[in-house]
């Protein structure tokens, strides 16, 4: 028997049995005694000597860094009238670093915070798990987006109990607002998430990874100066991710973005876009467009495409889904910027074009008096005039006046012969198409917005190619019908409204083509200008084969175009036969026919006022509505009145409305 | 005299777990009756129990298979059955019962002490019990009734060569289950208790489910340092650390009070432990002495196993921290087993009055 400590003498045990039972106390009391001493020494370890390791371990979990998104700069118009603005709005987000469990999955706790998370919210919890594994992924250290503008119940209900929500939290952002409503809204473009695909690639850009970017429009193309420069703050939590006391450790405030000061005049917008909506509305169009741009800048005054939208319900279509719904389920597509993506045919309003082709190759003079039949028997077809109405042997300003199709058919009929080839019945005649391209049609017209169409302008090598496994061989070349369809906008040739006002532009500015711009100005928040687009803008000169627009090819056009608008002949006097002196305008109506049977032609104007010194110059189509001059042409009417603030409501008599000519 | 040590037991439990009130109430309350409960102890003559050992034995065997038959699951293992008020966890109770059983076998069979017949017997009287707790699944409760098995074979002076067998045994079964086993392709642990028991030996690398437990732990207690956070300072437990009141209790603790208040809180448990190794050695008899040893080995087991767990020197084992951790089976079994132990100290000197009492 060892010594024992005294507490352990059996004395009063009696005759208890095994004599080794002392001793074998002894053993458990020292087993028990190396028990305590060893947890004491790791205590000793973790507490006394490495304590600062684990304190810095601690405080790592308690300092957070909280992105702060930076207000995005405002789109306005020219004259300051705020079109796009924001709008502060709360998304619940996820730390995906406090979900992180083994082997890229989310731990239990997690599982059950964000599965709590979804049934109050209504979503689906692994809708909220594949965002925070995907965020796991990219950066942990990112706040991973669960729900994108949260209601103010949710917002309430997860500010008092951030505690029940370890990892949760709420985070302001910048949603986008319209004052302006549906105005110009195709060309304003939507703000949106970044997509999972393009992640990477605004990663690489300097971006957090949770902004919201220009996707389309304006708000695309200047994203680099409308989007601010997101700060950072270092608060102190608490676990739950509370923050604590005063909290704030560092902080870099966001930087607001920009402001894109654009060239769209109010006034003109206006009475562009209600003109356009109150013409559709007379016979239930589905569509039309207009654009309105300054002939010598090219600066786009106004730009209007219907249906619209107001843009609002896009930003707020993760809480109210209906709209949006509604709006891509139309079949009139109210998302498509018709007037910069529309492609149409444009009718009579080409004629300008057919003639300038003539005049300067030498087929016809603008002076020569060319017969103007009801109908004209051209290569075995008949080609008759709009409602077979016929005039008196009349020169080309007369011609355009009261837009004579056989005029313009006996020009094509004179440009096929010049080329034809006998054998075949074709012709690789192009004079008319070298000058509609000259005047930027057929090719997109470069405005500072994404989603331009090109529009077409046919000839032979077109035919051969997009006919090329036609059965019926002829359809590969180029016919004499081909030719007198083009001479009058139409057969296969589309044109968009933006090409048709650039090329009235030209016609109204002596023969450049403008290159037609939105923005006119970079704005800092604090006032100064960081970029002004008025500087260093281009346009390209009117030119075929080395020949230019001389004013002996352009003045019979512009005198014709005078005429239509300002003879008692012509086929937009009634309209704009009473605009005051100094207001006079210039143009050409079109009354595009469409291949779908019983269906209305598309309604077209395009001009320019004043007519002796342009300052806009405005193309509008009414789909499907009938003659140019009854519904597109009072559209154009109000839009260059409101630009040259001529007062309409004292004297409505200015625009008047439109008669049944084309 | 053992009983100031129990009321600071007690005093410091109410303190650590009061967090939310919740929890504070219902283990103020579970406190409250394990008072009680510890003079209803402190009256048992254990003698007059130890006539229905077997009794006690089927009862026990009884309730945890019931548990697996009707018990209510937590967190995929189902250890309650629901009485309504609160839920029972039969398995901790019988902690207690394992080692009345265990005493009065060895007290009954006393003249086969030495023989492998009474060893075997003792094994076999704990394997089933254990064996179905394992099942539930619970490892931690399961190795308690083993550790008991083992001090109670040891007390009653069995033979080392078959402690040693007895050993090498279990160690070869461990390593079959962990090592063998698996690299075959059969699972006998859960994946996670797989994971829990091999995650300590590299916490830091291993910031996951498991290795996340222990992290955080260890994050709490460092953080502690030598004097603590204080209650209200405490962010690490409130925030990061799993289960801070039941099984990560100490961690909790460690941060509030640091070194200075942790450590007390060890020597507490060795206070504790001490005294009961003394009141074993003046036990009137060889059944209050094996209970004895089987309650001071309960609590010496536990509180080893569990703050070992905490500071990453022992596999974690869902093992509460007795008078510790929150939960009213736990609180009542430990407050129990006091009572029992304290009764053992009183009838002292007098152990045939003391048997003769309540007769």
């Amino acid at each position: 028997m060892t010594t024992q400590p005294p507490f352990l003498r059996p004395d009063s045990t009696g005759d208890l049995g095994d004599p080794r039972f002392p001793n074998r106390l002894a053993m458990l009391a020292a087993a028990a005694a190396v028990v305590i001493g060893v947890l004491l020494v790791r205590l000793w370890f973790l507490q006394v000597v490495s304590s600062a390791q684990y304190e810095r371990r601690a405080s790592a979990n308690q300092v957070r860094t909280i992105n702060l998104a930076a207000p995005r700069g405002a789109i306005m118009a020219r004259d300051g009238t705020v079109l796009v603005r924001n709008r502060p709005t709360d998304d619940v987000i996820a730390r995906p670093q406090d979900f992180k469990g083994r082997g890229g999955q989310i731990s239990e706790r997690g599982r059950q915070v964000l599965a709590r998370l979804a049934t109050r919210l209504g979503q689906t919890p692994w809708s909220f798990q594949s965002r925070v594994i995907t965020a796991l992924k990219k950066n942990p250290y990112e706040d991973a987006v669960l729900l994108r503008q949260a209601d103010r119940t949710t917002v309430n209900y997860l500010a008092e109990r951030q505690r029940d929500f370890p990892g949760i939290g709420l985070k302001q952002a910048y949603l986008r607002s319209y004052p302006e409503g549906a105005m110009a809204a195709q060309v304003l473009g939507d703000v949106q998430p970044i997509f999972a695909e393009d992640f990477k690639a605004y990663i690489k850009r300097g971006y957090v990874g949770d902004e919201r970017v220009g996707k389309s429009g304006l708000e695309s193309s200047y994203e680099s100066y409308l989007a601010g420069t997101p700060g950072s703050q270092q608060v102190q939590v608490d676990a739950a991710g509370q923050v604590v006391g005063a909290g704030l450790v560092s902080a870099t405030p966001p930087i607001t973005g920009n402001t894109l000061r654009t060239s769209i005049d109010m006034p003109t917008q206006r009475a562009l876009q209600n003109g356009i909506a109150r013409q559709m509305a007379r016979n239930g169009a589905p569509g039309g467009a207009g654009v309105a741009i300054d002939p010598s800048t090219g600066e786009i005054l106004g730009v209007a495409s219907l249906p619209a939208y107001d843009p609002a319900v896009i930003q707020d279509a993760t809480r109210r889904p209906g709209p949006v719904r509604a709006i891509r389920r139309d079949p009139r597509n109210p998302f498509l910027d018709r007037a910069i993506s529309g492609q149409y045919p444009v009718g009579s309003t080409f004629k300008p074009i057919t003639a300038i082709a003539a005049n300067a190759s030498g087929v016809a003079s603008p002076s020569e008096i060319i017969d103007c039949p009801a109908k004209l028997e051209l290569f075995g077809q008949t080609f008759g005039n709009f409602r077979f109405q016929k005039f008196a042997p009349l020169s080309l300003p007369k011609a355009l006046e009261v837009s004579c199709d056989t005029y313009f058919y006996e020009l094509a009929r004179r440009f096929y012969e010049r080329s034809n080839n006998s054998s075949t019945g074709s012709s690789q005649e192009t004079i008319i198409q070298d000058w509609a391209r000259a005047f930027g049609l057929g090719s997109v017209a470069g405005i500072d917005v994404g989603g331009e169409s090109h529009g077409l302008v046919p000839d032979w090598r077109w035919k051969k190619s997009v006919f090329a496994n036609s059965v019926e061989p002829s359809d590969k070349f180029w016919k004499p019908g081909d030719t007198v369809n083009l001479s009058v906008g139409q057969g296969d040739f589309l044109a968009t409204p933006l090409q048709m006002a650039v090329a009235y532009a030209a016609i109204a500015n002596g023969g450049r083509v403008v290159t037609p711009t939105l923005a006119k100005a970079i704005v800092a928040p604090n006032g100064s200008v960081v970029r002004n687009f008025d500087a260093g803008r281009t346009s390209r000169v009117v030119t075929v084969g080395g020949k230019e627009l001389t004013p002996e090819l352009l003045d019979p056009i512009r005198q014709g175009l005078y005429q239509v608008a300002n003879a008692p002949e012509g086929t937009g006097y009634g309209v704009f036969g009473k605009l005051p002196d100094g207001a006079k305008l210039a143009g050409k109506t079109g009354t595009a026919q469409v291949r779908k049977a019983n269906t209305e032609d598309h309604s077209w104007f395009v001009g320019y006022a004043p007519a002796n010194a342009p300052r806009i110059a405005v193309a509008v189509v009414i789909e499907n509505a009938g003659t140019g001059a009854s519904f597109a042409a009072p559209v154009v009417c109000e839009t260059v009145a409101a630009y040259l603030r001529l007062d309409l409501k004292a004297n409505p008599e200015y625009c008047g409305a439109g008669g049944q000519s084309n | 005299m053992g009983f100031g040590v129990i009321v600071v037991g007690a005093a410091t439990r109410d303190d650590i777990v009061g967090q939310p009130n919740f929890y504070l109430f219902r283990q103020l309350t579970y406190g409250l009756a394990g008072i009680v409960a510890i003079f209803l102890a402190m009256a048992i003559d254990l003698h007059r129990v130890a006539r229905y050992a077997w009794v006690l034995f089927g009862a026990l065997c009884g309730a945890v298979v019931a548990v697996l038959a009707i018990g209510s699951s937590v967190r995929g293992s189902t250890r309650w059955i629901d009485l309504g008020v609160f839920q029972l966890q039969p398995s901790e109770i019988g902690k207690v019962a394992m080692i009345l059983v265990l005493s009065a076998v060895a007290v009954e069979r006393s003249a086969q002490v030495g023989t492998w017949r009474f060893t075997l017997l003792m094994v076999g009287v704990t394997a089933p019990p254990a064996g179905i707790v394992f099942a539930q699944p619970d490892l931690g409760t399961a190795l308690v009734y083993f550790a008991i098995l083992g001090a109670v074979l040891f007390l009653t002076c069995v033979p080392w060569s078959h402690l040693v067998t007895i050993g090498a045994t279990i160690f070869a079964v461990a390593l079959g289950i962990l090592v063998v086993l698996p690299s075959v392709g059969v699972q006998v642990l859960k994946p996670y208790q797989y994971e829990r028991l091999v995650a300590f030996t590299n916490a830091s690398d291993n910031r996951s489910d498991s290795g996340y437990q222990l992290y955080e732990s260890q994050t709490a207690i460092g953080s502690g340092g030598a004097i603590g956070r204080g209650i209200d300072g405490a962010n690490q437990t409130r925030g990061f650390l799993p289960e801070r009141q039941t099984d990560f209790v100490f961690a909790s603790a460690s941060e509030m009070f640091g070194f200075v208040g942790a450590s007390l809180l060890i020597l507490a448990y060795g206070v504790i432990l001490w005294r009961g190794l003394r009141i074993i050695s003046r036990a009137p008899s060889r059944l209050e002495q094996l209970v004895g040893v089987g309650i001071v080995t309960m609590f010496g087991f536990q509180v080893m196993v569990n703050i070992g767990m905490t500071m990453g020197i022992m596999p974690i084992t869902g093992i509460p921290l007795p008078l510790m951790s929150y939960g009213g089976s736990q609180t009542l079994t430990s407050m129990i087993a006091v009572g029992i132990l304290l009764g053992i100290g009183q009838t002292r000197g007098t152990p045939a009055a003391g048997a003769r009492r309540w007769r």
